[in-house]
């Protein structure tokens, strides 16, 4: 029936008309909107008729082909405010900013108070990006019509979105002042107080609001935050209760009382809606992860349960003295309890390892001299340098070397190696040094004293012919293993290239020292090159200490004693000066 | 008492350092259980560190009329070689303590039976946390540095370390670090709230908890 009066060219105007009319009566906009389009159609020199099919085509949501009727009906009549008004609309539904604005202006000029132009005209503006321009136009709209609440609605949540809360909020109130505020508008009023930061401004709507209608789950809710954001606990439980009992569906409540239950110590009740929202909504993250929350919690407080007390017992508590602060005497002691514990415990972990573990210590200088000796056994054809046993010669010569090298990586790497231990306020960096330098040296001493045992027994004298000359070529030997282990924990704490630096010199200096041959078998200019070399002076000491009559005048032992006394005194300083920097975990 | 006069600690990060006091004074008095509120990163772990000595301040001085512990429940101090009754006599010769009552002490509270004389490095991280936790109590600090409530043992073994800071209530004090507030609220009487190189302190754990709260965003429980 529609399509046959569509399709007819000569359909009379007012048959047309008495259609259109019996479209609106039944509610059908759509044929409506066809209807007054053929009216406007047939009569185009009516602005009304014009006017009518672009408003129809706009409420079937055809803004698009309105756009021309609009035009057209404000040519036929450029005077009429109305006609120009509604093109603005119409250019805005369609995303024609830029065009409504300019119509909009033209309009506002034509007649003074229209709030619903300034509306309009700010909706252009800020679809524009320029958000300054709508919110004084929004502002605008709302004075024209002050007492107009929906218009105060539409324009506050327009400042919202413009970022301008403060703004939104005075005019909700000013419109308040004009009159009763309904209760959607108190809603929103305490709303954006809320979300302004204005907790306690923000309760007295949302109080209003519910006193009327009581049984919105939603104020319920939003009273309930604002109350726990006031930090009134007990009172944001009780509200919070009341919004899910209202609305047992309504999911942000749920979630909501967890929070306020939690705050409440509530843990039991808190599982009972975690659990109710986690079967409404199975798998949905934030439910899964509030409750796996609230079942850590729920373990924690058993735990605590009985001591909630805690603040009742400190108050209760006798007043205590404060200690007296730690004298030098006191410092001195508490160094010497930590080294000696750390002595004993570097004793017990490092032979704890294997049950083999001091055999192995033992091992290392024994293969080492056995090969020296075997292989110039064979290759030298008779007697050693001094004495007439290879394995003893090369022994006066292998282990002060050994020392030394052991006590300059150990000590290198023990603060590296024992951070964890130096988060013990009482162990300075200073006591790994030193115990561990007594955890080396005595080792050597017993490695010495064992050594020369199995010497004795296997018909090899080992009494030095000069104790007092070896005690003081060993100490040579240690205090210079220990002032470069300490100048090399210093130096590892800035990186790798030290470390390997150092391992390759101290190989280096394995040849240079005299461990396998006497200083005197060199050419002069080695020797004079060699003789920088404090170690090859503690070496020769040694051997002088233990071969009667072997007395090389090149020898300076007063040089090596200062050399080792000048670097313990350097290492001591580097590693207090980097004290700090070696606790400090990167 | 542990006092901070005008500390200054920062750590650094790709690309800079951030602050975990910028020349802050505070003390934390004698007879008080405080527990310290922050997010991540605010620098928590570190600020247990300073008070502990573990660590120094880039600047400013902190001075302690107290045994502190190390932080509880931490077990790297241990040597894997040595067996968990080693570890713990090391310790107690560290801190000057008996070293036969630490042993006897450790050896009921830990509940590790023959375990005990195992390798250290044997223990899971349970066991590990559990005798860490045994023998900070065997030494009997004046203040215990808690970092998060470690998780250690099962409810009942949980329950048995309240209890023993309960008990110890009149002469110990704690200080602990938490993102958690309902743990904070179970175990202190005062609240402090670190964060952007400042920390506030409060007098009742309530007041802490409603700024973090607030600098949380409500939802973070």
């Amino acid at each position: 029936m529609m399509d046959e009066i569509l399709l007819d060219p000569d359909v009379d105007l007012v048959e047309a008309q008495r259609r259109l009319q019996e479209a609106v009566d039944r509610n059908d906009p759509q044929s409506a909107a066809d209807l007054s389009l053929l009216v406007a159609t047939r009569d185009p020199a009516s602005a009304h008729a014009q006017r009518v099919a672009s408003g129809y085509l706009t409420a079937a949501d055809r803004a698009q082909d309105a756009i021309p009727h609009a035009r057209r009906a404000l040519e036929l009549a450029p005077d009429n405010r109305e006609y120009a008004l509604h093109l603005g609309i119409v250019l805005n539904l369609s995303g024609r900013f830029d065009e409504a604005a300019k119509v909009l202006m033209k309009v506002a000029r034509m007649a003074p108070v229209d709030p619903e132009t300034y509306l309009q005209l700010a909706n252009a503006s800020e679809k524009l990006g320029y958000n300054d321009a709508a919110a004084k136009f929004a502002l605008q709209s709302s004075r024209e019509e002050p007492e107009n609440e929906n218009r105060r609605l539409i324009v506050a949540h327009f400042l919202v979105r413009l970022g301008e809360t403060d703004e939104a909020i005075r005019t909700l109130m000013e419109a308040g002042a004009h009159a009763q505020l309904s209760n959607g508008a108190l809603g929103t009023l305490s709303a954006l107080l809320g979300q302004a930061g204005r907790f306690e401004e923000a309760l007295e709507p949302i109080d209003k609001a519910l006193a009327q209608e009581p049984g919105r789950a939603d104020f319920h809710l939003h009273r309930s935050w604002l109350l726990m954001q006031l930090g009134r606990l007990q009172d944001a439980l009780g509200a919070a209760r009341r919004a899910v009992e209202l609305d047992p569906a309504n999911a942000s409540a749920r979630r909501h009382a967890v929070t306020v239950l939690i705050e409440n110590g509530e843990i039991e009740e808190a599982l009972r809606h975690g659990g109710a929202l986690l079967s409404q909504f199975p798998g949905e993250d934030e439910y899964v992860s509030c409750m796996s929350y609230l079942i850590d919690a729920r373990a924690a407080r058993g735990a605590a349960e009985s001591f909630s007390e805690i603040a009742l017992l400190k108050r209760d508590a006798p007043r205590r003295e404060l200690p007296p602060p730690p004298t030098f005497v006191d410092k001195l002691r508490t160094q010497r309890r930590s080294i000696s514990a750390l002595v004993l415990r570097e004793i017990r972990g490092r032979n704890g390892e294997s049950k083999l573990g001091f055999f192995w210590t033992l091992m290392e200088p024994f293969i080492h001299v056995g090969a020296l000796a075997i292989v110039f056994e064979f290759t030298m054809h008779g007697r050693p340098p001094l004495g007439d046993n290879f394995f003893f010669f090369y022994f006066t010569g292998v282990m002060p070397y050994l020392m030394v090298s052991h006590l300059v990586l150990h000590l290198g790497h023990a603060a590296r190696n024992n951070k964890h231990l130096l988060q013990i306020a009482q162990v300075t960096p200073f006591d790994l040094m030193v115990s561990t330098s007594i955890v080396e040296i005595f080792t050597s001493l017993l490695i010495y004293l064992i050594f020369s045992g199995l010497f004795a027994v296997f018909g090899v004298d080992p009494t030095p012919a000069s104790l007092p000359l070896v005690a003081e070529a060993f100490a040579i030997a240690a205090v210079l293993g220990v002032g470069c282990g300490m100048l090399c924990a210093a130096l590892f704490e800035f990186g790798q290239l030290g470390e390997s630096f150092v391992s390759i010199f101290i190989r280096l200096i394995y040849f240079a020292s005299g461990i396998f041959y006497v200083p005197s078998a060199m050419p002069v200019f080695v020797r004079d090159i060699l003789a920088y070399n404090p170690l090859l002076h503690g070496i020769d000491a040694m051997r002088m200490g233990y071969f009667s009559g072997y007395n090389p005048p090149w020898n300076d032992i007063g040089y090596a004693a200062i050399f080792a006394v000048m670097t313990l005194a350097l290492g001591m300083l580097a590693v207090n000066v980097l004290s700090q920097r070696m606790r400090s975990i990167k | 008492m542990i006092e901070f006069r005008e500390v200054t600690k920062y750590y650094r990060v790709p690309g800079g350092r951030k602050a975990v006091l910028e020349n802050a004074s505070f003390t934390f008095d004698i007879g008080h259980n405080y527990g310290i509120l922050g997010g991540n990163g605010a620098g928590k772990s570190t600020l247990l560190r300073l008070i502990s000595g573990a660590e120094p301040p880039n600047s400013g001085r902190i001075v302690r009329r107290a045994r502190v512990s190390f932080p509880l429940g931490f077990s790297g101090t241990f040597h894997g070689h040595l067996s968990g009754r080693q570890n713990c006599t090391f310790l107690a010769r560290v801190y000057g303590a008996d070293e036969h009552a630490v042993d006897r002490f450790v050896a009921d509270f830990s509940e590790l039976g023959r375990y005990l004389d195992m390798p250290v490095q044997t223990y899971s991280s349970g066991m590990a946390a559990k005798l860490a936790f045994g023998v900070s109590l065997a030494l009997d600090f004046d203040v215990y540095l808690v970092d998060e409530v470690t998780e250690v043992g099962d409810a009942r073994f949980r329950q048995k370390c309240a209890q023993a800071f309960r008990d110890r209530a009149r002469r110990s004090d704690v200080v602990m670090v938490s993102h958690n507030s309902h743990t904070i609220k179970a175990y202190c009487d005062r609240g402090a709230v670190l964060g952007e190189g400042r920390i506030e302190f409060f007098d009742s754990v309530d007041d802490a908890m409603r700024l973090h709260r607030s600098r949380m965003g409500s939802l973070d429980a």
